[in-house]
Order: structure tokens, then sequence, then C-alpha cells
């Protein structure tokens, strides 16, 4: 028991530790987006049709890799700043799995089989282009549970002035600032606080089930397809293993098969214990439900389906 | 209150700083994370004492209570990594002291008239799942070992060792049969290095030949070499090899810290000797290398 006690805090410390620079990293990227980054200069970059804006989200995070961890920050800022939803929310699903390092790595797991990232790839860039295309028409404040009011100068007041040196700078958080650097500092501990709660309680029920669960519970689910895709893909959730590191521990289940670990791979960055609760902060009550139904259904069956087919 | 409030975070914030500052440079952190991210755990840990400062000038900042309970969270698991016994090293766990710098033992040595390479069992594993690994091939590995009843009567350990890719929470226990005279004179949980050459494991039940192995006449063989006249020198046979249990999971070999296990079911490695000792290096693997020197 004490053993399983040590394991089960060590695992919450080391999966603190991990996703503390990737979450400030995310804080700072969405600060640095807050205070230097206008709506207009988004725009400007932003293509006009939905497809080139559902792929730029889908494959933005192999120019931008973002862990899991940091990418709902990021996102959140993105939308602020008017990047559509059907950008954003492709990127917050895809960014941690189709990116250069976690390619590599799934590619160091698995010997080399080019098959198994593109799978996982596929996995992932379906539900996430789905949502995409799904939330086409919406705006932020249509995605975003706080979407802060715009501060407009009254009539005969000094107009003109830039919002910054108005009384409110916009960003929401209720209070002025002065200097761009202390802006981005004040930003960055408002979003790191507020996402670090999630973090340590995810933290702390996925190391539970790390330490506490049997072994034994994992090959009641080795048995047929529908179990085992079913099964690590639940795995996956309640682990909540950094997209990095998750191929090397899918390589580990032997006994299961391929697609099953693929499953495990794909769902695990796009839903767990620590993303789950983020979205119900960040997002509405609907889109927040549509993050994890979609990506586990969606990757459910074509895991399935692949598997029939030979996969 | 709120200043109260301010004041609490921003202690919290430099204490979980200041804690990722000095683990990152204590000979403790590679319980927790691979030691080659230490350089960013210890660029978490300024930006975190920066933030932890900074936060105490935003006199309109009104925390609330339950992100500060977040950051209360960590401060208390990180309080209990260190407070209780680790199981993994024999380290007092509150030594801070800097990480000691440990030369990397020579690549190959020669024993008894045999060259063994070093290695470490995740990169045998490697080599096997490149299909760059050959019965006949001599290695020397370090890891705990594991002994089950079946095991003894079949007259083998497991050598296990945990790998881990990025933190302790994604730690993969890795695993090598190893047919040794006596298991009973291990026990479990003992640090053993063990010399020894690669057998591929009996063929199974139904005749096929696993990798390595010459279709013709069951011999282990090197790629594009003639089988081995004598019998001894190639597989082991089947009555001496572990029994397949069929439809069975292979619950023996999962390990503390671990939810599963990954183990070769092809090859095992006769030890020619097997010594008891200090672990050389850190009991985690944190690297797998394709090509020698390995990182045993």
């Amino acid at each position: 028991m004490l053993d399983q006690l040590t394991i089960f805090v060590t695992s919450a410390t080391a999966v603190i530790l991990e996703a503390t620079p990737f979450l400030l990293l995310g804080s700072f990227i969405g600060a640095l987006l807050e205070v230097f980054v206008s709506p207009a200069t988004m725009a400007r970059f932003i293509p006009r049709s939905l497809a080139g804006k559902v792929l730029m989200g889908v494959f933005g995070g192999m120019v931008l890799p973002t862990c899991e961890c940091g990418v709902v920050p990021v996102a959140r800022r993105m939308l602020l700043k008017g990047v559509p939803p059907s950008t954003t929310i492709p990127f917050m699903l895809a960014a941690p799995v189709i990116n250069p390092v976690v390619i590599a790595s799934t590619l160091f797991a698995f010997q080399g089989n080019w098959e198994v990232a593109y799978l996982r790839c596929l996995l992932v860039l379906i539900p996430a282009a789905g949502l995409g295309v799904a939330l086409r028409d919406s705006s932020a404040s249509d995605v975003l549970r706080h979407v802060p009011v715009k501060l407009e100068p009254f009539a005969g007041s000094n107009g003109g002035t830039p919002p910054s040196e108005h009384e409110g700078c916009g960003c929401g958080c209720g209070h002025a600032h002065e200097g761009k650097v202390k802006r981005v500092l004040f930003h960055m501990v408002a979003e790191f606080v507020s996402m670090a709660r999630f973090l340590a309680l995810g933290a702390v029920v996925s190391s539970g089930f790390k330490a506490f669960l049997p072994p034994e519970v994992l090959h009641f689910f080795s048995g047929s397809p529908f179990l085992a895709i079913g099964g690590l893909m639940i795995l996956a959730v309640l682990l909540s293993i950094c997209s990095e590191a998750d191929a090397f521990v899918a390589s580990s289940f032997a006994t299961f098969p391929l697609m099953s670990k693929v499953a495990f791979m794909s769902i695990g960055p796009m839903v767990d214990l620590k993303l789950i609760p983020l979205f119900l902060m960040v997002f509405k009550r609907p889109v927040a439900l549509a993050l994890v139904v979609v990506p586990v259904v969606s990757v459910y069956v074509m895991a399935v389906l692949l598997a029939y087919m030979g996969g | 209150m709120a200043n109260y409030l301010r004041f609490l975070e921003s202690c919290f914030l430099i204490c979980f700083g200041a804690f990722m500052l000095v683990l990152a440079n204590s000979s403790l952190y590679w319980q927790f994370m691979n030691p080659r991210y230490s350089w960013l755990t210890m660029a978490g840990g300024i930006v975190l004492v920066i933030l932890g400062g900074a936060t105490t000038y935003d006199r309109t900042r009104r925390p609330r209570l339950d992100e500060l309970a977040g950051l209360g969270v960590f401060v208390a698991t990180a309080v209990s990594a260190f407070c209780l016994p680790a199981p993994f090293a024999d380290e007092p766990p509150t030594t801070f002291s800097a990480p000691a710098v440990q030369e990397e033992p020579a690549s190959r040595f020669v024993q008894d008239g045999h060259e063994y390479v070093r290695a470490n069992i995740a990169e045998l594993l490697n080599l096997e799942g490149r299909e760059n690994l050959q019965a006949g091939e001599r290695f020397a590995m370090q890891g705990q070992v594991i002994r089950t009843p079946e095991l003894d009567s079949a007259g083998y350990i497991v050598l296990n060792r945990l790998f881990v890719a990025c933190c302790f929470a994604d730690a993969v226990n890795v695993a090598y049969l190893v047919r040794v005279e006596q298991p009973a004179q291990f026990r479990m949980g003992d640090w053993v290095g063990v010399a020894g050459i690669v057998r591929p494991l009996a063929a199974d039940s139904s005749g096929t030949s696993l990798p390595g192995m010459n279709h013709q006449d069951g011999d282990a063989t090197r790629k594009g070499e003639q089988a081995t006249p004598d019998a001894t020198q190639g597989h082991i046979s089947k009555d001496k090899a572990i029994p397949r249990q069929e439809g069975k999971a292979p619950s023996v070999f999962t390990v503390p810290g671990s939810v599963s296990s990954i183990i070769s079911d092809a090859f095992m490695l006769e030890a020619e000797s097997v010594e008891r000792e200090e672990p050389s290096g850190l009991p985690f693997i944190f690297a797998i290398r394709e090509k020698e020197p390995y990182s045993y």
C-alpha cells in the first residue's frame, strides 16, 4: 500500500512538473496574442474559404507544435482575437498530435512504422476537421463561456486614444495595466493560475488510476477488437499521458491489436482528465460536450472499421 | 482579504518555481522526469518565480480560492513525494545534492574469453523490433530480478527495468527472460548484471520457427550463414522453454509503477554470468540508442 501511495504522489508530481512548462508556454503565447496582436492583424492570415480555415487549423501544429496542456489557453486567446472557431477548434484538437515532435516519437516507438503514424494522424484529423466544419458559422461568443465586452470611447472623451490607455484593456480581466511587459506578465499569471487548478486535478486523478488500477483489468479488454479499442481509449483518457510519450506506452500493450493502440494514441491528446475540466471552464456546455463526444465516437468508429478492414 | 490572497498566490508561485529549480539541479530529478528535460524544468521554475514576484504588483488581481487550492495541491503532492520512502532507490528522500557525474562504462568488455556488448533491456527489444538482433550475439544487461514459481521450475528469471520517455507517469516496464542455472539463488528485486548469449525461444506448438532461426534444421543462424550442426548451439528445446499459456495474459510481468510490460516473445538471454551488484547509472532507462555505444 505504501508503495502504491508513493507511486501515486510521484506520478502526480511528475505530471505537474512535465506539464507546467508547456502550460506556461501556452499562457505566454496567449498573453502575447492578447497584448501585441490585433484582431485586424490576425484576420490577414486567416483564409477566406472554409476548407482553408479548417486545413490551417488542422495542420497549424506543424508550424506551432503545442502540447495538449498548453493548447487551451492559446485557443482561447485566438478566439478572442477573432480567429474563427472553424480554425481554432481544429487547431486545438489536432496540434498536440499532428506536429513533427509527436510524429517522430510515434515512429520511434513503433520502429519506423509509418502506417501507425499515418493512422494516428488520420484518426485525429477527421474529428478535428469535422468540428471545424460544424462550427463554420460560429463566432467566439457562440463557443466561449466568457467573452469580454469591447470598450468603446465615450463621445466627447479624448477621442482617438488607443484602447490600451482606457480604464480597461478589453481582455476581460477587469483591470487596467500599464506597459506591455507588465500586461504580458499579468495576463500570464491569470491564465496560468486559472488553468493550473485543472492540471492539478487531472494529474491527481490520472495518477490515482495509474497507481491503484489492478493490471488484470486491462487483460479483460484484450479479448476482442471492440473491447480492446474501447478499453484502451478509456485508459488513455484516465491516464492522461502526454502526447509525446503515449506512443511508448501504447507500444507496450503487446497483447492488444494495432488499431486499439492507435485509438489509444489518438484519443488521449484530444480528450483526457486534464482537458475535460478545461473545456468545461472555457467553452459553453454544448461545445464542451461536443469536444468530448465527437472525438470519442469518431475515433472508436473509425478504429473499429479499420480493424475489420485489416488495419 | 484580496491582498492576503494575492500574497498567498505569490508565495505559492515562488515556492512552486523554487522547488522546480532546486529539483532540476538535484540528484533526485530522475525519480520524476527524464533527466534530459531538466533544462525545461529549470526554465519553468525561473518563469514561475518571476511570475510570483510580478503578481504582487498587480494590485487589482483577485485570486480565487479554487485557483489557490490547485497550487496548494501541487505543493502537497510534491512534499508527499519527498516524505514517503522511494521504492525505486535506497537514497534518503530528502537529499538535494547535485547529481554526481558518472562515467559511462566501456561499450564492450571481455570475460572468460568472450566479448560482450553492454546494452539496456529496451535497446535489446528495439534491436529485435528492427530485426537487427541475431541469436548467438553476446550482450550484458542489468536490471531487477522477477521470480515466479513457473519461472523457477522452467529455469528462468525475468530481468526488468522501467523505461521513462518523458516523466514517471508514462513509465513502461521492459523485461527480458534470462535462463539461469539456479533461479532460487536470487531474491525478488535483486539488482543483477547479466552477461549471456542471445538464444531464440523454442518454436511454438505449431512447429513454426521463430525469427532468427533457420527453417531447415531449426538451429539459430545469422542471416546468410550456414546452420550450426550442433543442436546444443541452437535454440532451446520446447520442453525447457517457458510453457506458453494459451489465452492467458502475461500477468506475471507487471511491476509497480507501470500499467504494462514489454517482453520479447522471440528471444531470451542464456546467462553465462550473473552477479549481484549496485546499479551502474540510474535504475530507470531514459534513452534508447540504436547503435553502439548503447546506454546500458
